[in-house]
């Protein structure tokens, strides 16, 4: 597992013998993309169901603890967004008073079919960055014959999570023994922004220039297909099940598009 | 000045990084830490400014529990110079940049401009002082790294590997540096790979291996005893090893070696 300095895991992957630490990435990218084309068009009991099922699997293969903890935590404030914008200050039709304050029902009713929509869709994601080591993913692409600058392309930014996470660290560590308060009242925090964000933004440009040159250096782009070591196990079962997935997917995004 | 008292130390339980840590640094001491990669070295520079609490064990800057000050107020007794000084710039001008920590600490006005102006003499970049930070080269850099931690005038200063990456001139600019906060009554702890430096500067030597001090001597006695640098992974500096092949005392820098060879021949 990847570890910062502080000895906590940046990438959110979390090593396991699960049924879906071991499928083929591609296999799981199939099962992430029909999730969230499901949840694109389900109604809010569907996409219910989808999340706690999502949650349910999440549990049993061992990531459980970490995908729900994201999940609350990019949730909770969208929801509270949702409720204040949707039901409370959108005046609509069936908008009433209730004494202190005035709450509309329809609101209410769309603000929760569009939390339970982000929150099943950020549920498959989290299943497949938490189940799929971006690594194995660059390799299962090499492996499908996909060109190597578009798997770099795909996988480099889960890739770059983990140095970026680990010098945001370094970088606050930095400033605050400088004296720079960051537990203070949330106009100190406000104010300290753009000294932790200048030098992490200047970084990663310049990384980008490196990164690239160490690309090229290594004659990246050289051959249209590369040899994979070690490539990720895949089987005929996989291979359908994608397949299904992918037709499910497509399907289920484009009826409601040609009927409507 | 500086009280390490029994400190122990885990990322993850049951694996101790630093166990049982104890030292104590008197004012105007230079201090090196030494010892392999993984060793403890920078996990304890952590601990010292409080970025890290240790699991059993107190550790004291200046009158100041770590346990009990806030890193940003603990940051008034222990100044930190990192590794990697591109971590920590983000103003447009050096001078904005040195200027930073004293702002922090509440200096404002005639004595914030005489401060930073007395720094950037001291590091050399008085006449860079409106340039950007990014547009000199790496070893002034460093050089404003460490002059923006010089700026808070901390009782107690932590240099981790301040030396590498420095040119010549800035490495005695640094010496130079270390010199004047020792005399000043500066506590100095140098977090170095490099023992040419260390014997040089330091006074005295913590060594670190598998966590645990394995050597807390002086600079001399430290590297004349050769089973120990040998236990702790360091090499001993050139010249100590030559004054000992000619039977001279240990000498810990070249000037040194010289006058003891102009004393022998001249006896």
């Amino acid at each position: 597992m990847s570890a910062g300095k502080a000895g906590q895991p940046s990438l959110l992957f979390t090593p396991g013998e699960s049924l879906l630490h071991r499928a083929n990435p591609i296999t799981s990218l199939a099962l992430m993309l029909w999730m969230i084309s499901a949840a694109a068009v389900l109604p809010t009991i569907g996409t219910t169901i989808l999340t706690a099922a999502a949650i349910l699997v999440s549990l049993v293969t061992g990531v459980g603890k970490r995908a729900v903890k994201r999940l609350l935590l990019t949730m909770t404030p969208i929801g509270v967004a949702l409720v204040v914008v949707h039901g409370l200050l959108i005046e609509r039709p069936d908008f009433y008073d209730h004494g202190l304050v005035s709450i509309s029902p329809s609101g209410l009713d769309y603000a929760l079919r569009v939390f339970m929509r982000v929150a099943a869709m950020l549920m498959a994601t989290l299943l497949f960055v938490t189940t799929t080591h971006p690594a194995d993913m660059l390799k299962a692409l090499d492996q499908r014959g996909v060109p190597p600058g578009v798997g770099y392309l795909v996988a480099s930014p889960l890739l770059l999570i983990e140095p970026f996470s680990d010098r945001a660290k370094a970088i606050r560590d930095a400033q605050r023994v400088r004296g720079l308060d960051m537990t203070g009242s949330w106009k100190a925090r406000i104010k300290a922004l753009p000294v932790l964000l200048m030098p992490l933004i200047t970084l990663a440009l310049s990384d980008l220039d490196q990164r690239a040159s160490v690309l090229s250096g290594r004659a990246f782009r050289a051959l249209p297909r590369r040899t994979v070591i070690n490539a990720p196990h895949d089987s005929t079962f996989q291979l359908w099940l994608r397949r299904l997935l992918f037709t499910l997917a497509v399907l289920q995004l484009g009826i409601p598009l040609l009927w409507r | 000045m500086l009280t390490v008292d029994d400190v122990t130390f885990a990322y993850a339980p049951g694996a101790p990084v630093l166990s049982d840590v104890t030292f104590h640094v008197p004012p105007g001491q230079v201090v090196a830490i030494v010892g392999r990669n993984g060793a403890g070295k920078s996990t304890l520079l952590r601990l010292l400014n409080g970025l890290y609490q240790p699991a059993t064990g107190a550790i004291v800057v200046n009158g100041n529990a770590t346990s009990d000050t806030p890193v940003h107020l603990l940051a008034r007794s222990i100044g930190t110079v990192f590794q990697a000084p591109e971590q920590q710039i983000f103003n447009a001008k050096v001078v904005d940049e040195i200027a930073f920590g004293p702002k922090q600490l509440g200096l404002t006005g005639k004595a914030l401009d005489e401060r930073v102006g007395a720094v950037l003499e001291r590091i050399g970049l008085a006449g860079e002082a409106e340039t950007h930070p990014l547009d000199i080269d790496a070893s002034a850099r460093r050089m404003v790294a460490i002059g923006s931690v010089l700026a808070m005038q901390p009782p107690v200063l932590l240099l981790d590997e301040a030396q590498r990456g420095l040119d010549k001139a800035a490495i005695d600019r640094l010496a130079k540096i270390i010199a004047d906060e020792k005399a000043r009554g500066t506590t100095v702890l140098l977090v170095c790979h490099d023992m040419d430096f260390v014997a040089r500067n330091a006074d005295r030597v913590l060594g670190l291996a598998r966590g645990r001090l394995a050597a807390d001597l002086s600079t001399e006695g430290f590297f004349t005893d050769a089973a120990l640098t040998a236990a702790i992974g360091v090499e001993v500096p050139d010249m100590v090893s030559l004054s000992a092949a000619l039977g001279l005392a240990p000498a810990l820098s070249p000037e040194r070696f010289a006058a003891a060879w102009m004393a022998r021949n001249e006896a």
